[in-house]
């Protein structure tokens, strides 16, 4: 929301006005760094659509996730192989990503949002939902970098993202989104128990999905989440779901 | 209402003022905290949608500037100002996602009304209380089956699906009844 300091607030220089404050000197800092040509890894590196040096640094850049690797797929049209034509030079990146991802055997764990399965090639790794999604691309790496895929005012541009809030900032919106979208899966559960497996039944029952579908996805028996469901209430003094809903909203417990 | 929810409603208020169109994207409680001004730029034609979702601040301007502020509890995060057209763009479409599954404001204060009304502000307490449908419908003098038609529209207003999330966005929203014991109506 606008700083007190109405020149940056419109997008204007501030010539000839006193000092910048500590934080506007921030923010001024971080725009000049983006400008320097050569600055190596700045916070925000375009990428340039080049066929097979592309899809490298893409599988590259995703190999190296070791967490967790949350995606959005949602091309503005389908993926070239589908077509049967000359591949689109804007539809490079949007294979690119989709390539990597189907690619990846590593530890991390994999979430993605998608407009449709049809966008889907049988067998990505990770947990799937779908979404009503505008076109775009998005990769985000261990929560760390970013490879954005989207049209703008220039046309389709690609960009890493490499600065803690400009990527903290995708991550929070990629995980509004997700919320909301079906079918659910459920991330974060260790099968050992403990405060993961706490986050994950909260989590379920904040989505709203039904226990059996809970169950499924984490991986035991209704009973057995039943239970867990149980003692929830039971730390939480609920008599009912409803009362457990509205102690552990009270609480925060559902902000995360 | 915190300094930047103040922020952000003047920069609505003043780009409404010009003739700018906007958008804004509040959760409940950022709803109840700004109401009489919310309701003004309502009237002004600013479009407001309501979202219970984790609270942050973004400001987009012309679809070319993004002032973005990050939540105090991120560590190693500041506030940035971004021009990058692909970053700017990206976000856009996120918060265009958001703003899709979002309710409009005046679905929001219709729901809410109907919540605070007598009768199901009796079925809250029931809820609230604990009590089983069954015991809930005695207390009230009706069937078990009216009762739970109540509930359901209850639930319908508070746009969720289970008797957890109910609890959930009644206490976020401010509707539950203080505690006390069910009137029999």
């Amino acid at each position: 929301m606008p700083t007190d300091h109405p020149p940056v607030e419109n997008g204007q220089e501030n010539e000839k006005g006193p000092p910048a404050p500590p934080e506007v000197a921030g923010l001024l800092d971080l725009l000049s760094r983006h400008r320097a040509p050569g600055s190596g890894r700045g916070p925000i590196t375009p990428l340039r659509q080049e066929g097979g040096a592309l899809h490298d640094r893409v599988a590259r850049l995703c190999a190296t996730a070791e967490e967790r690797v949350d995606a959005v797929l949602a091309p503005a049209r389908e993926p070239a192989r589908e077509r049967g034509t000359r591949p689109d030079p804007d539809q490079g990146l949007d294979d690119a990503l989709h390539e990597a991802l189907a690619r990846y055997g590593g530890p991390a764990r994999v979430r993605g949002l998608t407009t449709g399965s049809d966008h889907l090639a049988p067998g990505l790794p990770g947990h799937w939902r779908t979404a009503p999604l505008p076109p775009m691309g998005l990769l985000l790496i261990d929560g760390t970098t970013a490879l954005v895929l989207v049209d703008s005012a220039l046309g389709r541009c690609a960009a890493q993202v490499d600065d803690a809030t400009l990527v903290g900032t995708l991550l929070s919106l990629f995980e509004g989104l997700w919320r909301r979208s079906a079918p659910p899966g459920l991330p974060g559960w260790d099968g050992r128990g403990g405060a993961p497996l706490t986050r994950a039944v909260l989590r379920a029952l904040s989505e709203g999905v039904t226990d059996e579908t809970a169950a499924r996805e984490l991986g035991m028996s209704v009973r057995t989440y039943r239970r867990h469901v149980a003692e929830i209430m039971s730390r939480l003094g609920a008599r009912s779901r409803f009362q457990a809903g509205a102690l552990a909203a009270d609480l925060g417990l559902l902000d995360d | 209402m915190t300094t930047l929810l103040a922020g952000g409603l003047r920069a609505l208020e003043t780009a409404r003022a010009r003739g700018v169109p906007a958008r804004v994207l509040l959760t409940p409680r950022a709803v109840r905290a700004s109401r009489a001004r919310l309701l003004a730029l309502a009237a002004g034609g600013c479009e407001i949608r309501v979202d219970a979702g984790q609270p942050r601040e973004i400001l987009l301007v012309d679809g070319e500037l993004a002032l973005i502020v990050p939540p105090r509890a991120a560590n190693g995060q500041r506030p940035a100002l971004v021009r990058d057209p692909a970053m700017v763009a990206v976000t856009c479409q996120l918060l265009r996602g958001a703003w899709q599954a979002a309710r409009p404001l005046s679905d929001f204060h219709g729901a809410v009304a109907r919540l605070r009304t007598e009768p199901a502000q009796n079925v809250l307490r029931c809820l609230r209380g604990g009590l089983t449908d069954e015991a809930a419908a005695r207390r009230m003098a009706v069937s078990p089956r009216t009762y739970r038609r109540t509930v359901a529209q209850i639930m319908r207003d508070l746009g969720i699906t289970s008797r957890f999330q109910a609890g959930a966005r009644a206490a976020e929203l401010g509707v539950l009844p203080t505690a006390g014991p069910p009137n029999a109506s």
